[in-house]
């Protein structure tokens, strides 16, 4: 079965992540974040990951007002 | 785990407490004819865990009191009660574990009382005697250890219950199989997840939207398409499902049917035909198509029309000469009469009409300086000049020369000229163009010729596949008349289920093309129409967040796939090792999404449809259930033994073999239980001298004798250990 870690690594050594938030394969397999964008889009992973542990009741709900509030601090992607 | 033995009581077949079976690590085999009680071993252990018989088989009544063997309720006596036990002790991390499965039912007079309930005792080993384990949730917890839930479908079943545990028949079969191998199913749930915060966020930007008053009227409207899109794509998505599915059915009755004939292999190989000849017909027909079309355009637009044109053009040169000779000389009179009406002007002192004159006429007297009219001089400030002036400005008073008139609306001169030029440069390549044509109208004719040889090779076939048809028996449902009617009504129906899926396909291209545009519409508003971008940030992270979600579950789903693959192909070749004849590899070949199906395709890829007969499909399914099992990378084939009854009973000699073989090598521990070795004792000397991890061997045989055969109350079974 897969772990939280491990979900997470594939995740971030997906195509879509590592060209787009310029994080290297190899960068994404010790989940470090290089630049802003990387660093918000991983933190929306982890709240998804801990949301999808949750449970799925109201996850995508909590997601959402997740990243609404993140944005809503002017924490805003570059 | 290990199992150590099972003990049956009174249980079915098994007469008296004497039934024991001990087990040890690798292969362990119990032998037996049809009936003698092989299947009811394996019903032992289903029951000793949950309680119940197999529940593949509805036929198998659940009532307890038929559990009880008739021979010991018929040695009951009144107020006494037939026990019946089994009792199952396994071996986990060096702590034994006993489980102990009762059901009692007490004889009054000529009727039994039947207890509702069994009971379960569960024991735990400690150092010498077994010790009662009383919590419920130990006890469910060393249940347990016997079996995981998750993988009971692919470590204990009946042969039989292959077809179900992997039918390839449903669309999706391996999707199943695959969650198994890896929890992919969490991929799954951060997808829902994911897409559900999407479309809240979307739910909440239109909301946002409705509330401008600049942007309330494009939103609705916005809304309205995009709610159009969403319930269209999700119907003809639910449509596509159903069309796939019933493919699968359609395909599936006509491979039965098709069994039917006599002759089934070359109705197969005639249907393949059919479908290759008629993809190269609609192949072929598409180039005539094309060809056609080309020559239409080229005609026109490469000037192929004009590929005779030399010598007309000779003629149009001739006649563009003599035009153009002939304008000259019009000109030339023209300009001859201009300078005798000059030189008369000048020459003679000529009174003009009072009538405003020729516009020639007004430009010779500002010339001059002298109106022809009133015969007098004038300087350049003087009012007459100003007076002419003003007539030579309004041309529509002035009455325009008659021959210059004439002259501007008969000259195509220009025209001519740019025609006389195109003609000459088509001629200077009319041999080239001529063989342009000629090798397209070649081509042209090959395709025609193409289509009618699979016209033709088309017909044929079909005349020989339905001559087959014709022949076949009654169909085996009668609902249809005939098998052969049935089988070219499902033709037809294969036929028109594919178009409609072209059809669904297209459409949902359209559909999904619209929402997007629709979609970026609304971000456009939002843009312009709300000072804060919130919310669509929060659309747009959620939008990539759902993107990587589907390409990640995609990407790992098929590479376990190709994980399953290797790990079946493993197993394949191994079990497959002494057989001489064709064998192949299995591929997994995708039938769209994540429904995949196995083929047997040879060294250059060509999928071989017929060695996927009965016992070959098993086979491949055997190694897919075993490559579930290792292809986990875990130790689950330690964890768990295997229990199966007769799985090779349509095996061939070295097929059971090598299934034995690679069996014993992957499972730490298994429990076979198969009849063909009763049957071919050369086969069982095999099983005894080559299975390198071969555990206890037993054979069963039921103790009725001839005369006993069709009495229920006298069924017992010897049960003797031969290795």
């Amino acid at each position: 079965m897969l772990t939280r870690e491990k979900l997470l690594q594939e995740y971030l050594s997906d195509d879509l992540v590592t060209e787009k938030y310029k994080i290297s394969k190899a960068q994404a397999a010790t989940f470090k974040e290089t630049d802003r964008n990387a660093a918000f889009f991983v933190e929306v992973l982890k709240e998804c990951l801990q949301q999808h542990e949750k449970g799925p009741s109201r996850a995508a709900s909590n997601l959402y007002n997740f990243v609404f509030s993140k944005i809503k601090e002017k924490d805003l992607p570059d | 785990m290990i199992i150590k033995s099972i003990r049956l009581s009174n249980f079915q077949c098994y007469h008296g407490s004497d039934n024991l079976f001990e087990f040890s690590e690798g292969l362990n085999v119990i032998i037996g004819d049809n009936g003698a009680g092989k299947s009811k071993l394996y019903d032992a252990f289903y029951w000793v865990v949950y309680d119940k018989l197999p529940t593949y088989n509805k036929e198998t009544p659940q009532i307890k009191g038929k559990f009880v063997n008739a021979r010991a309720k018929q040695e009951c006596f009144s107020d006494e009660i037939v026990k019946t036990e089994v009792e199952l002790i396994f071996v986990q991390r060096n702590i034994e574990y006993q489980l102990q499965r009762t059901y009692s039912i007490a004889r009054k007079g000529d009727t039994w009382v039947e207890n509702p309930t069994s009971t379960l005792k569960v024991y735990r080993k400690n150092v010498l005697d077994f010790k009662p384990v009383s919590l419920e949730e130990d006890k469910n917890q060393i249940i347990g250890l016997v079996m995981n839930k998750i993988f009971e479908d692919y470590m204990w079943f009946q042969g039989e219950q292959v077809e179900r545990i992997l039918d390839f028949e449903q669309s999706n079969s391996l999707k199943k199989a695959v969650e198994i191998l890896s929890g992919i199913t969490q991929f799954d749930e951060i997808k829902i997840i994911t897409a559900a915060a999407l479309k809240n966020a979307d739910t909440s930007l239109r909301e946002q939207l409705k509330r401008s008053t600049t942007a309330r009227k494009g939103s609705e409207e916005l809304s309205q398409k995009i709610d159009n899109h969403r319930n269209t794509i999700d119907y003809e998505e639910k449509q596509l499902i159903k069309k796939q599915n019933e493919i699968i059915i359609a395909q599936k009755r006509l491979d039965e049917l098709e069994l039917l004939a006599k002759d089934s292999d070359k109705l197969n190989s005639l249907q393949e035909s059919i479908r290759t000849v008629g993809k190269n017909l609609e192949q072929a027909h598409a180039k005539v198509t094309d060809r056609t079309y080309n020559l239409n355009k080229n005609l026109f637009n490469q000037f192929w029309l004009l590929r005779n044109a030399k010598s007309l053009h000779q003629i149009f040169e001739n006649q563009f000469e003599s035009y153009r000779k002939k304008k000259q000389e019009e000109r030339d009179r023209e300009r001859d009469k201009e300078v005798a009406a000059k030189a008369v002007a000048t020459a003679h002192i000529l009174k003009l009409p009072k009538d405003v004159p020729d516009e020639k006429y007004l430009k010779l007297m500002l010339s001059e300086n002298v109106c022809y009219v009133c015969n007098r001089d004038f300087t350049d400030d003087a009012e007459a000049r100003a007076h002419i002036e003003q007539h030579l400005n309004h041309p529509e008073k002035a009455i325009p020369s008659q021959t210059a008139v004439a002259n501007k609306r008969s000259n195509f001169q220009d025209e001519f000229r740019s025609l006389d030029l195109l003609g000459q440069k088509l001629c200077k390549t009319p041999m080239q163009v001529t063989e342009e044509i000629r090798q397209h109208l070649a081509d042209l004719r090959d395709w025609e010729e193409h289509e009618d040889d699979f016209k033709a090779k088309l017909t044929q076939l079909e005349k020989e596949r339905d001559d087959i048809l014709d022949s076949l028996p009654p169909s085996s449902q009668g609902k249809v008349g005939t098998a052969s009617r049935e089988i070219k009504q499902i033709y037809r129906d294969l036929s028109d289920l594919h178009q409609n899926i072209g059809r669904i396909k297209s459409k949902l291209d359209i559909e999904r093309k619209g929402l997007e545009t629709a979609e970026e519409d609304v971000k456009e508003l939002a843009k312009k129409n709300l000072s804060s971008p919130e919310y669509e940030w929060t659309k747009r992270i959620l939008d990539d967040l759902n993107k990587v979600a589907e390409s990640t579950r995609s990407r790992v789903f098929k590479n376990l796939i190709v994980r399953l693959e290797k790990e079946a192909n493993k197993h394949y070749t191994e079990i497959t090792a002494e057989n001489k004849g064709f064998r192949g590899m299995i591929e997994f070949v995708s039938r769209g999404g994540d429904d995949y199906v196995p083929k047997i395709v040879s060294d250059n890829g060509d999928i071989d449809s017929l060695a996927l007969n009965q016992s070959n499909l098993t086979l491949v399914k055997l190694s897919v259930i075993m490559a579930i099992i290792t292809g986990r990378g875990t130790n689950t084939a330690e964890l768990y033994p295997l229990i199966t009854d007769a799985p090779t009973s349509n095996f061939t000699e070295n097929y059971t073999i090598g299934f034995c073989k690679q069996v014993s090598k992957v499972y730490k521990q298994s429990i076979v239980m198969d009849k063909n070795f009763y049957i071919n004792e050369n086969l069982k000397t095999r099983l005894l001298t080559e299975i390198e991890n071969l555990g206890n061997v037993y054979v069963i045989e039921s103790a009725l004798t001839d005369a006993q055969r069709d009495d229920l109350t006298s069924v017992s079974t010897f049960i003797k250990k031969i290795k």
